[in-house]
């Protein structure tokens, strides 16, 4: 172990939006550098895990749930969203329904799970199959910035699964303000009362360790 | 000729039903029908889609009380592929099967229907795999988070078409219940890695199913079904359950609520299928049933169901062997107070106190009773007399935790055994 205090840390992340958008594409081009236009659809929650070398000191594991997009999951998933830190809305630029159902897939966020502070866990909005974007569709880029304030997105992306566009960088946007917020906001010592053995590997999403 | 003339009534049912009529479900139907089993030649065709499409939506059209799941056009999938020039009966088969395996299912809310379903198959977990349950119990690794394509899609959203051709062929034999045990086998098969693995590890590995053997888990999934006392997984939702007549009421038991299935580990028993396994006979209240030879009998759920014949063939043709005795197959563990075993209790049951059974460390005291019990461990059906409260299910628990398979608490406790008339006072054993 070294001695000048090696950082490693495991984030839960979910990735949601209406179904057909790309959310299993993106998280499978991130974490596996690879595309196939024919995923089979996510029925409950589908899984994948990313290791980030953030810097020298500091590793970051993203535990990237991948949740059903047909609305009628959504009580079924409540579950999932439990202790979760960051979230990626993704909508589909060919598909206007799809964008207009971001708002209600934020809400849908806002309502089932919250920092420990009592804030909105960062949610970075994915506009998703930006190389079959059709014009006229996103207008302006600068109503999408005021869009995100509005709404409360940290900040937003256009991606291409395909094409590998964006991603990386909206993963890097989103982990930076994980880490800003990890900073500022107390949490329970990992060797408090109440942490049970196993959760040392993977439970409690939310805790530092240090080395 | 009956079949013909089904055909002919499919057939017209069929051509009635509207297809073509634009829905609000058509365009979640068109995102997933390019992404359902299409390394299948026919189902990748772009006649196969149009068929998948119109089946689908024939299916809608025809249930007005169900809703499309994402998962329904898995679900259909081999009954297209097998029916490819028959889109008729592949609707017919489709909607046979959903109302026998998986009703209300497809309910627009079927929030209570699926969370029972996954409850029942923790405890069936508990009950047949005690380690695995411990360790995934401890990293919070439920089903919920990799049991509902399982289920909602019987398999058929995890496995390729040739493999369900494979599980369905023994899974058609069985009633609805009977998936519950596939689901526990491919846990078993699976088990190896599980017990080494975190909760991360876990997940991963259900996101990308891994490759089974699915000769040896159907094996293994009819082998539970047939250990498994058919009470221990009522479910209140299961439309085709009709209790035994000729048994005292009492004797049977009720679907527990969906907190209680919850909170407790380990599954009911009724004091009927407890009678049949531990060769007692009902005394008082003049019913003749008493015991049968073969132990708790799947009858109680489909009278004789094919899948049960077909065990006792192959159970006949094996060897002889030991078990035969009635009455071998269950221990009843009472774990009442010294006084109330000795005032009355099942002759042959071990008195094992809740108070003095466990040491602090978690272990069993040692005492006759208890290496009895430890010396039965994987032999027997193993069933908790308590009275009514906490006690029996944390026994059980406890259990559990000892990995002690095949626990369960019997329903309503040492009141029902009373009341049946079963009950000894120490002395007066026969």
């Amino acid at each position: 172990m070294a001695a000048q205090g090696k950082k490693e840390h495991l984030y839960k992340i979910l990735v949601i939006g209406d179904l057909g958008t790309g959310k299993t594409s993106i998280i499978k081009r991130y974490v596996h550098q690879f595309f196939s236009p024919h995923y089979r659809a996510t029925i409950g929650v589908d899984f994948a895990l990313k290791v980030l070398n953030w810097d020298n000191s500091t590793t970051i594991r993203l535990q990237l749930w991948d949740i059903a997009g047909q609305e009628r999951f959504g009580n079924m998933t409540r579950v999932y969203y439990k202790e979760a830190v960051g979230a990626f809305v993704v909508f589909d630029v060919t598909r206007l329904s799809t964008f207009e159902a971001v708002q209600m897939w934020k809400a849908d966020l806002d309502n089932k799970v919250l920092l420990p502070n009592g804030k909105a866990i960062p949610a970075v909005l994915l506009a998703n199959k930006c190389d079959l974007a059709s014009e006229g569709f996103l207008g302006n880029i600068n109503q999408l910035d005021d869009y995100c304030r509005e709404k409360g997105f940290h900040a937003w992306f256009e991606t291409s699964a395909k094409e590998n566009i964006g991603i990386e960088e909206a993963a890097r946007s989103l982990v930076a303000k994980i880490l800003e917020n990890d900073e500022t906001i107390d949490h329970p010592q990992p060797d408090g009362d109440g942490i049970r053995v196993g959760e040392e590997d993977g439970r409690a999403p939310k805790k530092t360790k240090c080395c | 000729m009956i079949v013909s003339l089904l055909q002919g009534d499919i057939q017209e049912e069929y051509a009635a039903i509207d297809k073509d009529t634009e829905q609000l479900t058509d365009r979640q139907i068109d995102v997933d029908i390019p992404r359902c089993h299409q390394y299948d030649t026919l189902l990748s065709s772009r006649d196969g889609h149009c068929k998948f499409k119109r089946i689908l939506k024939a299916w809608i059209g025809s249930h007005p009380a169900l809703v499309y799941w994402q998962g329904l056009d898995s679900l259909c999938a081999p009954f297209l592929a097998l029916n490819f020039n028959d889109e008729a009966l592949a609707l017919a088969c489709l909607s046979t099967f959903i109302s026998k395996y998986l009703h209300n299912f497809f309910l627009k809310d079927n929030s209570s229907i699926m969370q029972e379903y996954l409850a029942v198959f923790s405890q069936m977990i508990a009950f047949h795999e005690p380690a695995l349950f411990n360790h995934l119990d401890s990293t919070a690794f439920n089903p919920e988070l990799y049991a509902i394509p399982w289920f909602l899609t019987m398999f058929t959203h995890i496995l390729p078409l040739h493999k369900i051709y494979y599980l369905w062929d023994t899974l058609l034999l069985g009633n609805c219940s009977f998936p519950l045990f596939v689901g526990v086998s491919i846990l078993q098969h699976l088990r190896d890695d599980l017990l080494t693995f975190d909760f991360n590890e876990c997940i991963l590995m259900f996101s990308d199913m891994p490759d089974i053997d699915i000769q040896a888990c159907i094996h293994d999934a009819v082998r539970a079904y047939l250990a498994t006392p058919p009470s221990t997984y009522l479910r209140k939702h299961d439309h085709t359950y009709s209790p035994p007549t000729d048994v005292p009421p009492e004797a049977l038991r009720e679907p527990l609520s969906l907190d209680v299935l919850r909170q407790e580990s380990c599954p009911h028993i009724s004091a009927h299928d407890v009678i049949a396994l531990c060769g007692l006979e009902y005394h008082a209240l003049g019913y003749g049933g008493g015991a049968r030879e073969s132990g708790p009998t799947h009858s109680l759920r489909s009278p004789s169901s094919p899948l049960q014949r077909r065990a006792e063939v192959g159970r006949r043709r094996g060897k002889s062997g030991k078990g035969g005795r009635k009455g071998r197959k269950g221990v009843l563990v009472d774990i009442r107070s010294q006084e109330e075993f000795r005032a009355g209790h099942v002759p042959g049951s071990l008195s094992l106190p809740h108070q003095l059974a466990f040491q602090p460390d978690g272990s069993l005291t040692p005492s006759l009773p208890s290496s009895s019990l430890s010396s039965v461990r994987t032999s027997r059906v193993i069933i908790v007399v308590a009275n009514k409260g906490k006690s029996g299910p944390e026994f059980a628990r406890q259990l559990v935790r000892l990995r002690f398979p095949h626990v369960c608490v019997l329903h309503n406790g040492a009141a029902v055994l009373r009341s049946l008339g079963l009950l000894t006072a120490l002395g007066e054993d026969p």
